[in-house]
This record gives C-alpha cells, sequence and structure tokens, in this order.
C-alpha cells in the first residue's frame, strides 16, 4: 500500500487519532465514516493506493455541491482542528485478501505515527445471542487496553463489550498468528470443512481483521459495534458516528452541518439507495 | 439470495420442517446454470438432531439450498426460475402456501411434508413472529466479502506489455483508452494509426484472433494516431477486465513504460452503479476529471478542458472497472485525465455520440467511412463478448 499525500497538502502529526471503517453488513462503518468526514469539514490529504482494494471512481461525495472533485476507493482525510485523521474506503476488498488488506493499512496508521486507531463497524442482528431491551441502539465494543478486550473508558461511556470476543477461541488465535505474520492464510483451510459455530462469526468479521493487525503493530485499537439488520441503515449510521464523538470527546454541536446536533449529510446520500421513483407512472 | 433451511422442530404446526434421509451422509451438490440463477448450492450438514422414535421423524438433517442471484436478474424471475427448479426435483414435494420476501433473501412456506419431502421454514418460532432477526443473507455484500477466512483466489501471472520499439518508456502529449464498445467502434475506423504494441492478459486467450487487427479481436492493442497527432497514443481494450485485474493493468498503462502528459478514458456508464434514469432512448455522456485537470482550465486559465459541453458524473453515482483504476492512477499521479461516460452502452446513436465527442478532441481525424456509413458502426454492436466468438477457430 502506498500513501500518496495530495498536492499541496501533507500529513498533520497532530492528528493522532485515526478513525475508519470496516466493511461489515449494512455499510454501518462506511456511513459513519462518511458522515464525520462531512461533518467535521476533514480536508482530504491523500489517497491510498492498495492493490487489494477494488477500484472505483465517482464525484465529490461531500458536497455541498458536487464540483468535480474526483473520489477514489480508499481516500485519508484530517480535521486539524479534531486532531483526528479519517480513512474512507468506498469498496470491496478483494476476495481472501482482507487480513493482507487490514495489514497494509496497520503499517500505514504505524508509519503515520497514529496512536489510537477506532475502528467502525456493525454486526449482524441475526447472530444477536444476548438479546436485552436496547432494541439494537446498544453500542458494543472490543478494545486492546486489555487482554479481555474491556475498557474503563468505554465502560464509563454506557457501552458494553461484546460479550463473544474470546481471544482465546480458534479463530481469533489464528488472526492473531496471521496478523503478527506467523502463518500462511493457506494453513487456515482446515476451517472450511468443520462445522461452523456461533463463536467463529466474529472473528471471520473485517473488523477482527483490523483489530488483530492493529495490535500487532502495537496500536491502541477501540471498535465500536452497533446490530443492525440491512436496510435504510443511515440511522445506524448516526449512532455508531455519534458513539465515536463520545469516545473522541467532541461534541457534534460545533459541527458545521444543518441537521439535528449539527451534523452534515453527505450530498452522496441522495441517492444512496437508488434513484427516486419514476413520477412519470402516476 | 434464497435461503431455504429446514430444519427439526419440537412445534409441527410453525415449523413444519420434516426432512427424511437414510442415512446420515453428507451430500454437496453443486448446480449452475439455472436461469437468472448464479449459484446453486444444496449441502446437508447430517446433525442428528432428534431421535424421537414416537414421531415421524427419526433422524432430523439440516439442509440448506442456497440460491444466488445474478446482478440483473429480475426479482420475480429469480424467485420463478427458483422454484420451477425444487419442483423439478423429483425427490421432493411441496406446496408453497405463502411467501415473503426479507432482506433480499425468499423464504418458501411448506406444507403437506412427506417421506423424502422437505419443507422451508424459518429456524424457530421466534424468527417466524420477528422478522428481523431471521438471518437473511446479505444483498449488499457477498458472504465471502465479509469473511477474513475466505481463500483467495489462485494467484494469476502478471500482464505485460509488448512493444514493437525499444525506446522506452513512451512519453504521448495525450493516451486515449477506448474500453466502452461505441469507442471501439469509433477507434476501428481511424484511418491513420499504427500498431506498435499490445498488452498481454495472460489469462485470454489469443486463439480466435485474426492475423490483422480486427474490432472482433479479443485484444488491447496499442496504437500510435499518426500524421498531426504524431505523439497521441490510443489503447483499444478489447476484451473484459475484470475488477480484480483492473488495479495491475492500470498501473502499466499508466506512468511506467507509458507517460502520458494527458489521459482520455472512453467508458459507458454502467446501469448498475448509476443512480439516475437510464432510458434507452436517450443519448448522453458524463465526465469525471483529475484534480491536475481542473486546475488546467480553471480560475481564469486560457486552458480550456479536454471535453467542453459535458457535465460532471453525478454524485452518488460510481464507476468501477478498469475505467476506474486508470482515473485513480491518474489522479494519484498528478496527471492530467478525463474519463467520459457515455449511454447508451452500444447502438449506432451511441457510437455518433462518441464520435462528435472524439472529433471535439482530435478534429483532424479521419475516419475510414464506407457507404454504408453509420450503419457499418452499428453493426458493431457488441464488441466484448460477442456470441458469436469462438476460441477454436484463428
Amino acid at each position: 500500500m502506498e500513501f500518496i499525500v495530495e498536492e499541496g497538502k501533507h500529513l498533520n502529526n497532530d492528528c493522532s487519532t485515526l478513525v475508519l471503517p470496516a466493511l461489515s453488513i449494512g455499510n454501518v462503518g462506511q456511513l459513519a465514516v462518511d458522515l464525520l468526514i462531512s461533518s467535521t469539514r476533514a480536508e482530504r490529504i491523500g489517497y491510498l493506493d492498495d492493490p487489494y482494494v477494488l477500484p472505483c471512481v465517482g464525484n465529490d461525495a461531500y458536497g455541498p455541491i458536487p464540483r468535480g472533485e474526483v473520489a477514489l476507493p480508499l481516500e485519508a482525510y484530517d480535521s486539524s482542528l479534531n486532531k483526528l485523521t479519517l480513512v474512507q474506503q468506498r469498496s470491496p476488498v478483494l476476495k481472501g485478501m482482507m487480513v493482507e488488506f487490514a495489514k497494509n493499512l496497520a503499517y500505514f496508521a504505524a508509519d503515520s505515527g497514529k496512536k489510537h486507531v477506532i475502528v467502525l463497524s456493525s454486526l449482524d442482528f441475526g447472530q444477536w445471542q444476548r438479546i436485552d431491551m436496547s432494541s439494537g441502539s446498544q453500542i458494543y465494543y472490543i478494545s486492546s487496553a486489555n487482554m479481555d478486550g474491556a475498557d474503563d473508558d468505554c465502560e464509563k461511556l454506557g457501552w458494553k463489550k461484546l460479550h463473544e470476543y474470546n481471544p482465546a477461541q480458534r479463530r481469533w488465535k489464528y488472526l492473531s498468528t496471521l496478523a503478527a505474520g506467523n502463518a500462511m492464510q493457506e494453513d487456515g483451510l482446515a476451517f472450511e470443512d468443520e462445522l461452523e459455530d456461533e463463536e467463529d462469526y466474529y472473528p471471520s468479521l473485517p473488523f477482527a481483521a483490523l483489530l488483530s493487525c492493529f495490535k500487532a503493530k502495537g496500536l491502541k485499537v477501540t471498535c465500536l459495534l452497533c446490530y443492525c439488520s440491512e436496510g435504510d441503515n443511515i440511522p445506524d449510521a448516526f449512532n455508531l458516528a455519534d458513539a465515536a464523538c463520545k469516545l473522541l470527546e467532541l461534541s457534534p454541536q460545533n459541527f458545521h452541518g444543518d441537521q439535528g446536533g449539527n451534523w452534515a449529510i453527505p450530498f452522496s446520500w441522495k441517492t444512496v439507495y437508488g434513484p427516486p421513483p419514476d413520477m412519470s407512472l402516476f | 439470495m434464497i435461503k431455504i433451511v429446514t430444519e427439526n422442530s419440537c412445534d409441527t404446526a410453525n415449523s413444519i420442517l420434516c426432512f427424511y434421509i437414510s442415512n446420515k451422509k453428507k451430500y454437496h451438490f453443486n448446480i449452475l446454470e439455472l436461469n437468472y440463477v448464479d449459484c446453486l448450492r444444496f449441502k446437508i450438514k447430517a446433525k442428528n438432531k432428534n431421535k424421537n422414535k414416537r414421531r415421524k421423524v427419526k433422524w432430523a438433517f439440516t439442509c440448506e439450498v442456497t440460491f444466488r442471484a445474478r446482478k440483473t436478474a429480475p426479482l420475480a424471475a429469480f424467485i420463478t426460475s427458483v422454484l420451477d427448479f425444487l419442483f423439478s426435483l423429483r425427490l421432493f414435494k411441496f406446496l408453497c402456501l405463502d411467501t415473503w420476501v426479507l432482506g433480499g433473501s425468499f423464504g418458501v412456506w411448506i406444507s403437506e411434508p412427506e417421506t423424502l419431502a422437505f419443507v422451508a421454514e424459518h429456524r424457530s418460532r421466534r424468527n417466524m413472529e420477528d422478522v428481523l432477526t431471521e438471518i437473511p443473507p446479505p444483498s449488499r455484500f457477498f458472504k465471502e466479502d465479509l469473511n477474513n477466512f475466505t481463500p483467495p483466489s489462485p494467484p494469476l501471472p502478471s500482464p505485460f506489455l509488448l512493444f514493437s520499439s525499444l525506446d522506452k518508456p513512451l512519453r504521448s502529449s495525450l493516451l486515449i483508452i477506448a474500453i466502452s464498445s461505441p469507442s471501439l467502434s469509433v477507434f476501428h475506423h481511424v484511418a491513420t494509426k499504427t500498431l506498435i504494441g499490445t498488452l498481454i492478459l495472460p489469462e485470454i486467450p489469443l486463439s480466435g484472433n485474426s492475423i490483422e487487427p480486427s474490432v472482433r479481436d479479443k485484444s488491447c492493442n496499442i496504437y500510435a494516431l499518426n500524421d498531426v497527432y504524431n505523439s497521441v497514443l490510443l489503447v483499444s481494450v478489447q476484451y473484459s477486465v475484470s475488477a480484480e485485474r483492473s488495479h495491475a493493468i492500470a498501473k502499466l498503462l499508466i506512468g511506467e513504460q507509458i507517460i502520458p502528459e494527458r489521459v482520455l478514458i472512453m467508458d459507458s456508464v454502467q446501469s448498475r452503479n448509476f443512480r439516475g434514469k437510464l432510458s434507452p432512448d436517450e443519448t448522453f455522456a458524463f465526465k469525471l476529471e483529475t484534480s491536475s485537470e481542473r486546475k488546467e482550465h480553471s480560475d481564469g486559465s486560457s486552458s480550456s478542458p479536454l471535453l467542453k459541453g459535458l457535465d460532471y458524473f453525478p454524485s452518488g453515482s460510481m464507476v468501477d472497472g478498469l475505467a476506474a483504476a486508470l482515473l485513480s492512477q491518474c489522479q494519484m499521479r498528478n496527471i492530467k485525465g478525463t474519463l467520459c461516460v457515455s449511454w447508451p452502452e452500444f447502438g449506432g446513436s451511441g457510437v455518433s455520440l462518441v464520435k462528435s465527442i472524439i472529433k471535439e478532441v482530435l478534429p483532424s481525424l479521419e475516419f475510414s467511412v464506407n457507404s454504408d456509413g453509420e450503419d457499418e458502426y452499428s453493426k458493431l454492436d457488441q464488441i466484448k463478448d460477442h456470441p458469436f466468438d469462438s476460441e477454436l477457430y484463428t
């Protein structure tokens, strides 16, 4: 992976926290990062050229009026005011290369001097085992602060450590081994024919690869997770973005948007779920 | 995707799952080429869940049948195709009572179970009542997209460039890359061009290609446009390039062995990625430009954009594949680049539109026109993946 700085821009060493999405059901992590970039008016500072990300381009995703600024699949933004770097990923990863991609991102984060990485991801409601009355708005987390994934800062915010996180579970251990570069992914083919159990779900998700790879580079990592079903996931994005702000001690009231809490909706969200219906039918 | 899951349950009133099988073997079936169905996986997990002799079900197994719709498949056609297939399975008889569509998955309610009959159902009564907790397969990602342990595809040999000249790198004032069928049609009939090289993609067989470059060849030839435009290079991409290979090809074409001052990429609007209306009767084109191309003609500069009179591609819509990889390389390498996407993808009107765009860029470019004129362009409707192409004959 090569980090290419945009002309006239530079990486701000003061931006010691990195926020990025993990591919997940409903694209919630990506939508949340869109919201954060748009609302903090983060400035694009460069691109990440990675052979494992599928190519895509589009017009300026944020607006308020697209000016023809071409958007690439993996971009880095800085919000100097909030001392924050955000990486947005717009397309999937090549089949079977998620761990390699996560390693590349971890190298980037470490090389650019990041101290804390926040990964935003969603989880499938269908895997929700411990049902509570929160109706899904509860934020879960896994942190590298302690071996068991717990973090006092997250607990104080009312979040729950993901109960199903078990670093001793076979697939979590295997991921750690891959992240440290001590095994080849072919070794994992033995998993394929075995009956999967429910514990295999969480370490199989992209956020787990990112968590393992960032940990292997010695970075502090916090994964923020929320359960959702696939559909209109904009409310889930707001929930997750709001959680990220709480962890970062940012107040959405200070943002520049015109939505409730001053969130700024990205311009590209006007058609995020497809074009409007053909009114000529009526 | 359709997922029909059977699993024995205590409550036969609501979870009518009766799958009888005489032994405990695990079966895997892979049946492809169903209409509208991309993949069918029929897996029976031999998990012995219930050994209640008082009930009909002695052995219970989990049967999972997964169908994945092709991307362009209309939902109704896809469902009909699947049902037709299920009825054709002589092992199974069932009646469809009710159906529902759930987040991209489709469940079929079954009644009247018989021996060797299976009935599709939710996994439990709770899932029947709360559709949100049923596990539908995701419709925006394939399962393998969200699985760290998906094995990678077998590696392919790297693509490479072959040139007739040893002068490398090749420098040009303009590099034109034709990807869409209309643009390939137009450039095929450019009168003055010289073949100078080709890009070899090892997985694309060369059998079936003609000795002289032909618009039906599976090739990616590189031409120099002669005369006035001595330093204009043209790349005609006459085979489909997968998204997975696009990055490698883009890096080959731009910035290493070929160093252009400006790049023009001609592709079509991709209906699957476009968030506006697309009518086959309409003809239009949009553009995307790199920052250096925009800077070239902004803020009182005397330069003009490479493509005038075209609106920017609407925000929210996307372009993927080789065109996207090429424009991305231009953006990252600070090269003046323009991507033009036109609509429709095929047909004479698309060809005429692209021809008019090219003539604005290269006004003196000559095209060979025979007596059929535009009709000949219309014949070259679908250059890639032509149904009559044969790999057996050269």
